[in-house]
């Protein structure tokens, strides 16, 4: 797209501070995600996903610190907001008014992402009263014919938005003013769907939406968020360490080992065109039931160790501990991004070298 | 021990190692295995701990508390039981000094007789005269000078002369209060002598050898209409009054002596079948027209009989001589508190108190002791039949009542033993309530010796006790001054206008101990301002007192130190007791569940609701006063909390595999409490006895300082509570700031200890 | 609309508020008749009482009766609020209770209920800022005045504020009627703030360690991803969810609190309930001091039942599920 990306990270950098060091938490980051387009964002738990999505509207801790690089959101560099020593004013009103106004997350629904105490239907309103600017932008011809020659409050406006969000998300409309502790697990997730569609964003951060859910209910809620995606055409970032599911959901795919990327393709290339070893021990990990009993006991293999801890990681690429392609550059320096097809980066001296037509020895 | 390992998340690796205890509980116990799993365990435990800064410090202070518990001897700079010397205790510009006053002039052999204990004539601000006198008819007088008014150097003998008087005398007393003459009595002779010169001035037999010379000489010395002073005197068989016409122009001439009543003992006895027993008091003459009312002790009782003076032989009430006029026996007293349990008033009473002299007229009151902590006061309204009586008591068992002294403000001031320590307290006659601090006030380490006195110059009571230590008083009974009396000899009374001072006079800041040793006088004078407590410094002996002294000038820093011995043991056997059975609660409420559950849960919360401490003192009153009890108390007020989480931690334990594996395998609920639950359990146990311990340190100080502590043990609540009743509060802030710091900090300790342990325990916390 | 759930956690709260009111009675009846000397022998104390008046009250009190009977009248007395007359002070304990009461209270009452809503924001604040100089500050000073003994801070203040600066007087209550409201304050301000500070303490350290726990949750990182202001996100959600524990608290410092307040009664010679109760207790006035206990608990249980139907409003999911 010649008007550039919807979303373009670029080079990020983004360090914790804690008692013994740094965390590299987010190390060197690129990826972008264009209008209406899903990225799916994979890598086993602890690599950095969650925090790097969360980097783009800087809902980081006090101790986190943006080094370097750049998050251009429609155009307009996030990273500006950031303080000269890197550090985050979380409260910033300019980054406050991009929040869920035109970035929202689709939250873990089990994990306790309601508040408690409060009706669901207000915490929705909370989140579409916090940006009243966008309340015009809410209002429909039904809501026109409605209200038609009386004076609205802002709080109507919200309230009728929330009714149709819940239908949206097939809730039933009575649910609105119960507490979260009277929705189930499903419900719950709805309801966080329903939240963060609220204010008609352009661009959603789904956070392992379903991944407390039962496979059912998982699939349904996945579907549903497709479908409302598709209607809305929004752009989305799907976040998960469930490399299939994210697979049906996005039309690109980014996967991050310990704080980097390793790959970025679109989804059907990164699948069959897999390139970074970690990538492909990731595919290899899904169980199949399709394929003879040698090749399930082959595929099945996964990737022994475990991430790294990211303080003090390991130097030069830092897969090379797990890596059995592992070689001593692979130690001592960090891989540049090969371009191995169109839009399909890889960040491995191995693919590097092959894709340069050298032999990987 | 397969496939547990790393299955969670990468990213809570390091938190909380997998709990490999659950398996190895399985196997049959070994203990070497159990000693090497306990010294992992620590050395995890110690790993998470150090990183722990508040902990740290916490673990810091407390092993400075330890260190000061266990080498409290080597590091104090004094005994427990040291007390400041007395050139500290006294100002700088204060002079101590014995005189001995040797004025022996012209006596060829005075080590040959029997001298007689100092008496003392004190005019309206000082001391003036010092009188020893022997059984061979001398006297010697010494003019003092009591300088202490101009701020001079204490006591000074100015002259000193000396005298003949009669042989034999046994008893010298400045008598009424002008001092115009002195009375003395020689076996049965009673003699006037002049003030100055000791001539006698008047001479009466009075047929019988008195013993008892009560209240004869007091300010309110019974007068009648003619102003003539009544003198009452009795001994085993005769009772009797004469009365005098003093030298006052109103009243015409100084005339002899004359008796108007005497009552022999067998004819009180015939009369009344009862016989007297103890010293006879006078009272409320005003009331008997013409007559006197003298109250005497009998075997079984309490009788007033009436004596008759008026030279017209009027009588009042158709009264015969020696008939009582009220007669209450000590069965009517005992019927009258209508209960078995009420010690019996012993044969003898210990004291007989004559009332306030304000009180009106009309109103007998007499105080009986009994051998336990009950006085009673009995209360005979005069002109009816009617009486009354109050139980004056202590809600402490100890000490035992001594002596029951009248003062003249209205108050009764009560001695007390409890065999080592000292007690007074002043009581109300009327309501028998303790009065001050509502407590008896344990003012020495020796029991009180004779009577207390009230000094009116300085509003002081005074007394001495068996140490030889001298005692003085504020009005609200909290200690003024005390110090050493001068050692050996016969201590008795200087007496001035007819009131006596132990052993000791004193005036705008003059103590005196007098001591006669043959013939000579000792007079140690002391001059200035008692100082202590003390603030800290260096001081005339040269001693340091680091942190100052307490009013008995005993060292701050030393109690501090021992104190801290005992606050460690109560804090950790009432930590140690409350936190066991917060366990076994616990343990058996979440194991047993159901009603057991419900029924011990109830209770729980009832202990978590209870305004503790408001309890604690009623079960303080019930149990009485000891360390023991403290402890007691504080581990039963304490254990709920543990209990609520022991139960809480049992109920997430007891539906895990190997709980489960163990009951499957026939483990009985004791063994799987006992052996599975239990040791699981065991570090929370250990945390909430930490906080326990840091509990139990300011309840002991509170409970304390309430008056429900152990007056025998030395606690930083105590020493506070000391500071209270001495009333040195708003003086002392030595003494008032570092037992307070001691407990704050030796509390914070443990709390900060318990801190840092429930982040070790509790991996939720450490996340943060 | 009536919530049934809440009706019916209200009514069971009530109903074990009133049985442990029976038990606390019963204990302390029965500690009351194991005191060593027995309210016979103190009856006839007061020399007002003649004992044509002490058998009449030996009757009136039942003291001829046999144990049980008399735990039963003693029962209906303190649950009547008969609470008879004093035996050192020969009048009705309910007027001496009368004035007293609403002191203590005052005192009380002021010192909960300031303490709980200062350390709530406070705590909130410093739990929200963690780290900084305030925090540490505020954790410091917190900590040592949880730890001190409450009379020696009353001591140490009363040597500092009253005595040394003059600020406030030596005694805790005005001495002439009537008494002037700015009087009262006057006089009762430094028992008052020392109360207050020692539960302080404890609410803000507990705030505190709640804040740092509910910041962790994730409908925290939900409401600041809504872009809603710092303030909404630090009181509606933060500090809001984090007061449920410190409500469940309550209970503890209540009894903690009344504790204190006795304790200082006594410290600035305040006369309330507390003062009353200890004097009592050491002239074993019995019915004055059964009175007092029974006021000074039922004045905690109170509390708690407040603070439990508070909760039951606080938390929305103690209405569906007991």
């Amino acid at each position: 797209m010649n008007m550039g990306h919807l979303l373009e990270v670029n080079d990020l950098v983004m360090h914790f501070k804690i008692q013994d060091g740094w965390v590299e938490a987010v190390d060197h980051v690129t990826f972008h995600v264009d209008e209406g387009e899903t990225l799916g964002v994979v890598g086993e738990s602890g690599c950095g996903k969650t925090t790097t999505a969360y980097a783009i509207t800087q809902l980081l801790p006090r101790n986190a610190f943006i080094k370097g690089g750049s998050i251009k959101f429609k155009g307009k560099d996030l990273t500006e907001f950031v303080n000269d020593d890197g550090t985050i004013d979380i409260f910033n009103q300019a980054i406050r008014d991009i929040r869920w106004d035109q970035i929202s997350i689709i939250f873990q629904g089990a994990m306790d992402a309601l508040n408690p105490v409060y009706r669901v239907g207000d915490q929705i309103e909370e989140a579409i009263m916090a940006h009243t600017d966008s309340l015009p932008g809410l209002i429909d011809d039904e809501f026109r014919e409605k209200f038609a020659g009386m004076r609205v409050e802002e709080r109507e406006i919200a309230r009728y938005r929330i009714e149709k969000l819940y239908d949206i998300v097939n809730l039933n409309r009575d649910r609105i003013d119960h507490y979260p502790h009277e929705y189930s697990g499903g419900m719950k997730q709805r309801a966080l769907i329903a939240m963060a569609l609220a204010l008609r964003p352009d661009f959603i951060i789904a956070d392992e939406p379903t991944t407390a859910l039962d496979v059912i209910t998982s699939y349904k809620i996945l579907k549903e968020i497709k479908r409302i995606q598709e209607e809305h055409n929004q752009s989305m970032m799907m976040i998960s360490h469930d490399i299939s599911r994210v697979a049906e959901m996005s039309n690109r795919m980014a996967v991050m080992y310990a704080g980097r990327i390793a790959e970025t393709a679109r989804t059907t290339d990164l699948f069959c065109d897999a390139q970074h070893p970690y990538t492909i021990g990731l595919i290899n990990s899904i169980p199949t039931i399709l394929g003879t009993k040698e090749e399930m006991k082959d595929r099945l293999k996964g990737i022994p160790g475990s991430p790294p801890p990211l303080v003090n990681p390991p130097k030069g690429c830092r897969f090379h501990p797990r890596c059995k392609y592992m070689k001593d550059k692979c130690k001592k320096y960090s891989p540049k991004p090969a371009e191995v097809g169109p839009d399909h980066l890889v960040w491995c001296w191995k693919a590097d070298a092959e894709n340069r037509g050298h032999e990987w020895k | 021990m397969s496939g547990t390992k790393n299955d969670g998340m990468p990213g809570a690796a390091g938190m909380m190692e997998p709990d490999e205890e659950e398996t190895e509980l399985l196997t049959v116990p070994n203990w070497k295995r159990t000693l090497s799993r306990w010294r992992r365990s620590f050395s995890r435990g110690w790993k998470l701990y150090k990183q722990s800064k508040a902990g740290l410090t916490g673990l810091t202070i407390m092993f400075i508390f330890v260190f000061m518990a266990v080498f409290a001897p080597w590091i104090a700079p004094y005994d427990l039981d040291f007390l400041a010397p007395q050139e500290d205790v006294f100002l700088a510009d204060n002079v101590h000094e014995v005189i001995e006053a040797n004025a022996t002039l012209g006596l060829d052999d005075p080590a040959s007789e029997l001298w007689y204990p100092p008496v003392g004539y004190r005019g309206d601000q000082r001391l003036e005269e010092v009188i020893i006198y022997s059984d061979g008819g001398h006297a010697l007088k010494f003019v003092v000078d009591d300088k202490a008014i101009e701020g001079g150097r204490g006591l000074q003998i100015l002259s000193n002369s000396t005298h003949v008087i009669p042989q034999n005398i046994t008893i010298l007393l400045p008598t009424t209060f002008r001092n115009e003459h002195f009375t003395a009595f020689a076996g049965d002779t009673m003699y006037e002598l002049t003030f100055d010169t000791f001539i006698v001035r008047a001479e009466v037999s009075l047929d019988f050898e008195p013993i008892w010379y009560s209240n004869l000489w007091n300010r309110w010395s019974p007068q009648n209409s003619e102003g003539e002073y009544l003198h009452s005197f009795a001994n085993e068989t005769t009772l009797a009054m004469c009365a005098r016409i003093p030298p006052n122009p109103a009243y015409g001439e100084f005339r002899e002596k004359r008796f108007y009543d005497i009552v022999t003992m067998d004819d009180f006895n015939e009369t009344n079948g009862t016989t007297i027993i103890g010293e006879p008091i006078i009272l409320n003459i005003p009331l008997v027209e013409n007559g006197s009312m003298i109250v005497v002790p009998t075997t079984e009782g309490i009788a007033a009989i009436y004596l008759d003076y008026n030279k017209t032989g009027g009588r009042v009430r158709n009264v015969a001589i020696g008939e009582m006029l009220w007669y209450v026996t000590y069965e009517e007293i005992r019927d009258f508190w209508d209960r078995d349990s009420v010690e019996p008033i012993p044969n003898r009473p210990i004291s007989i108190a004559k009332e306030h002299p304000s009180e009106p007229i009309g109103k007998d009151r007499i105080i009986l002791a009994t051998d336990s902590q009950f006085l009673y006061s009995v209360l005979r309204i005069n002109g009816t039949n009617n009486w009354t009586s109050t139980l004056v008591t202590s809600s402490m068992r100890e000490p035992r009542p001594m002596g029951i002294w009248p003062t003249f403000r209205g108050n009764l001031v009560v001695t007390g033993t409890t065999g080592e320590l000292g007690f007074i307290a002043s009581v109300d006659p009327e309501t028998g309530s303790i009065r001050g601090n509502r407590t008896w006030y344990n003012m020495t380490g020796a029991p009180i010796v004779g009577r207390p006195d009230y000094i009116f110059s300085s509003r002081n009571y005074i007394f001495m006790t068996e140490a030889q230590q001298i005692v003085i008083l504020k009005e609200t009974m909290q200690l003024d001054a005390t110090f050493q009396a001068v050692g050996g000899g016969t201590h008795t009374t200087i007496s001035y206008v007819g009131n006596i001072v132990n052993n000791v006079g004193s005036a705008q800041g003059n103590y005196y101990s007098m001591v006669t040793v043959d013939a000579v006088l000792w007079v140690q004078s002391v001059s200035g301002t008692y100082t202590a407590p003390l603030p800290p410094g260096v001081y005339t002996s040269g001693n340091r007192y680091i942190l100052g002294t307490d009013v008995f000038g005993g060292d701050i820093f030393t109690q501090l130190l021992y104190a801290t011995r005992t606050e460690l043991v109560v804090g950790l056997v009432a930590a140690v007791i409350s936190a066991g059975l917060g366990t076994i609660v616990g343990l058996i409420s979440g194991y047993y569940g159901g009603w057991v559950d419900t029924i011990l849960m109830r209770l729980t919360d009832i202990f978590l609701t209870l305004p503790i401490l408001v309890v604690a003192l009623l079960l303080a009153a019930v149990l009485g006063p000891s360390i023991g009890n403290i402890i007691l108390i504080i581990a039963i007020f304490s254990w709920a909390g543990v209990a609520r989480v022991i139960r809480a931690q049992t109920l997430s334990l007891k539906n895990r595999a190997f709980i489960d594996a163990a009951r499957v395998s026939g483990a009985s609920n004791r063994t799987i409490i006992l052996r599975h639950l239990g040791p699981n359990v065991l570090p929370l146990t250990f945390l909430y006895m930490v906080f326990t311990i840091s509990a139990a340190i300011i309840t002991e100080a509170i409970l304390a300082f309430l008056g429900m502590g152990d007056p025998t043990a030395t606690t930083w609540g105590m020493m506070l509570q000391f500071l209270q009743i001495s009333g040195n509060t708003l003086t002392a802030p030595w003494w008032l700031l570092p037992p307070g710091l001691a407990i704050t900090l030796l509390s914070l300790a443990f709390y900060l200890i318990g801190r840092a342990f429930d982040e070790v325990v509790n991996p939720r916390l450490r996340a943060r | 609309m009536v919530n049934w759930n809440l009706i019916r956690y209200i009514v069971g709260r009530i109903i074990q508020t009133f049985i442990t009111l029976l038990i606390i009675l019963t204990v302390t009846f029965i500690l009351f008749e194991m005191l060593p000397a027995t309210p016979i022998d103190l009856l006839s104390q007061n020399p007002l009482i003649k004992p044509s008046q002490k058998e009449y009250m030996i009757e009136l009190f039942g003291f001829d009766r046999p144990p049980f009977e008399r735990y039963l009248i003693y029962m209906r007395n303190m649950l009547t609020f008969d609470f008879g007359i004093s035996y050192t002070q020969g009048v009705s304990v309910n007027d001496l209770l009368a004035e007293r009461i609403p002191r203590t209270l005052f005192l009380f009452g002021m010192a909960v209920v300031i303490s709980y809503v200062v350390g709530i924001l406070v705590g909130a604040y410093i739990g929200w800022r963690r780290g900084g100089i305030a925090d540490g500050s505020a954790v410091l000073t917190s900590l040592l005045f949880y730890n001190m003994p409450s009379f020696w801070i009353g001591l140490i203040f009363l040597f500092i504020f009253s005595f040394q600066l003059g600020w406030f007087p030596l005694t805790a209550w005005p001495q002439v009627y009537p008494y002037r409201w700015w009087e009262v304050v006057h006089h009762t301000f430094l028992p008052l703030i020392t109360l207050v500070l020692l539960s302080l303490a404890g609410t803000i350290l507990l705030m505190r360690t709640s804040m740092l726990e509910t910041i962790g949750e994730n409908y925290i990182l939900t409401a600041v991803a809504k872009g809603i202001p710092e303030r909404s996100v630090l009181f509606k959600h933060a500090a809001r969810n984090a007061t449920l524990p410190v409500a469940t608290a309550f209970v503890i410092s209540l009894a903690f609190a009344m504790g204190g307040a006795v304790v200082l009664e006594q410290v600035f010679s305040f006369p309330g309930v507390g003062l009353l109760y200890i004097d009592s207790l050491t002239s074993l006035d019995f019915p004055t001091a059964s009175a007092t206990l029974y006021i000074l608990a039922l004045m905690v249980l109170i509390g708690n039942l407040f603070a439990d139907i508070l909760y039951g409003f606080l938390d929305p999911r103690i209405r569906v599920t007991e």
